[in-house]
């Protein structure tokens, strides 16, 4: 365990509300990108990101044993996510509300917008090894490990996981952005 | 691939590009109500264990007054067992003594405890159940 988070294990297993408001701070905007990569729904990815901090108050004291806690906290946001995930069917429409669109009316926004819905249209299996590699900050090894599959295999979905998704965006971003064909 | 595989340049940008994406999901809103979801199953985490607390403590309690129960009893049957009868002791009546006296005369071999033990239980029988006078013109006694 590292002395940060050790300290930081501890302050949570006392139950301090400044330790959970650091945990927020330091981990939740990346377990809720996370989530929401898995689940492609706001209310399941908010949802699933509740459950980790609910799970961390009821394992208490077993927190100890926690050596790393960002993988930890990867994994089990990974298992409820994917929980929520099965709940509804993969074939569901995508809610529309539930893609992002933070700025929409620029061309960030569009471009945001425009890698949310392609990162959306990877099967569930590229988004979960891409959401533990970018958001989690994981290595492959503990991805394979967590997957319970070859390191080569995790690796392997996470790079054609970026080729489709160039592919997707391609189009978009060759696209004349001025004038008009006729 | 390795970790050290080097991406290539436009695939690395769009790595960049992912770890800078937002998400609809979170704000000030949302912290609020994970930590006050934290704050409730921490209270319901613990009154349970505070329930058993007080229980296990009355129960101790309990536990104790019976103890002490027992012990009062059985030092209070020890003791009854170990003390000998004094009947006539102080206050007896002269009937009494008298009693005694004459079982005594009849039956050498009593120890004077047993005699007054004896005149004890006489007396209780005879308050308990009178026994029949015997009339003179019966033939039956």
């Amino acid at each position: 365990m590292e002395n940060a988070d050790g300290a930081l294990l501890e302050a949570l297993i006392a139950g301090r509300v400044d330790a959970f408001e650091e945990l927020y701070e330091r981990f939740a905007p990346r377990l809720l990108r996370a989530a929401h990569c898995i689940t492609r729904r706001k209310e399941d990815a908010e949802d699933a990101v509740q459950d980790v901090f609910i799970a961390l108050v009821r394992t208490g004291p077993a927190l100890r044993e926690v050596k790393n806690l960002n993988a930890y906290l990867f994994t089990s946001v990974h298992r409820s996510a994917c929980r929520r995930a099965q709940q509804r069917s993969e074939h569901e429409q995508i809610d529309a509300e539930s893609i992002a669109a933070p700025h929409e009316g620029d061309a960030e926004g569009a471009h945001s917008e425009r890698l949310s819905r392609a990162l959306q249209s990877l099967p569930l299996e590229q988004r979960t090894v891409l959401s533990l590699k970018i958001d989690g900050e994981m290595t492959f090894e503990q991805i394979a490990e967590m997957l319970n599959v070859s390191v080569n295999t995790a690796a392997s979905r996470y790079r054609y996981a970026l080729e489709k998704l160039r592919s997707a965006l391609a189009p978009a971003a060759k696209a004349p952005t001025g004038g008009t064909h006729g | 691939m390795a970790e050290s595989d080097e991406l290539p340049p436009e695939l690395s940008e769009l790595e960049q590009q992912l770890r800078a994406r937002r998400v609809p999901a979170g704000g000030e809103v949302y912290k609020q109500r994970v930590l006050q979801a934290v704050m409730n199953e921490r209270r319901a985490t613990e009154r349970p264990s505070a329930r058993l607390k007080r229980a296990a403590s009355a129960w101790t309690f309990a536990a104790a007054i019976a103890a002490a129960v027992l012990l009062w009893l059985n030092l209070s049957l020890i003791a009854v067992s170990d003390t000998q009868l004094r009947a006539g002791a102080g206050g007896s009546s002269d009937e009494r003594r008298e009693a005694v006296q004459q079982l005594l005369e009849a039956v050498p071999e009593l120890s004077i405890e047993d005699a007054q033990r004896q005149v004890l239980l006489f007396e209780a029988g005879a308050r308990g159940i009178r026994a029949p006078v015997p009339k003179r013109s019966s033939t039956s006694l």
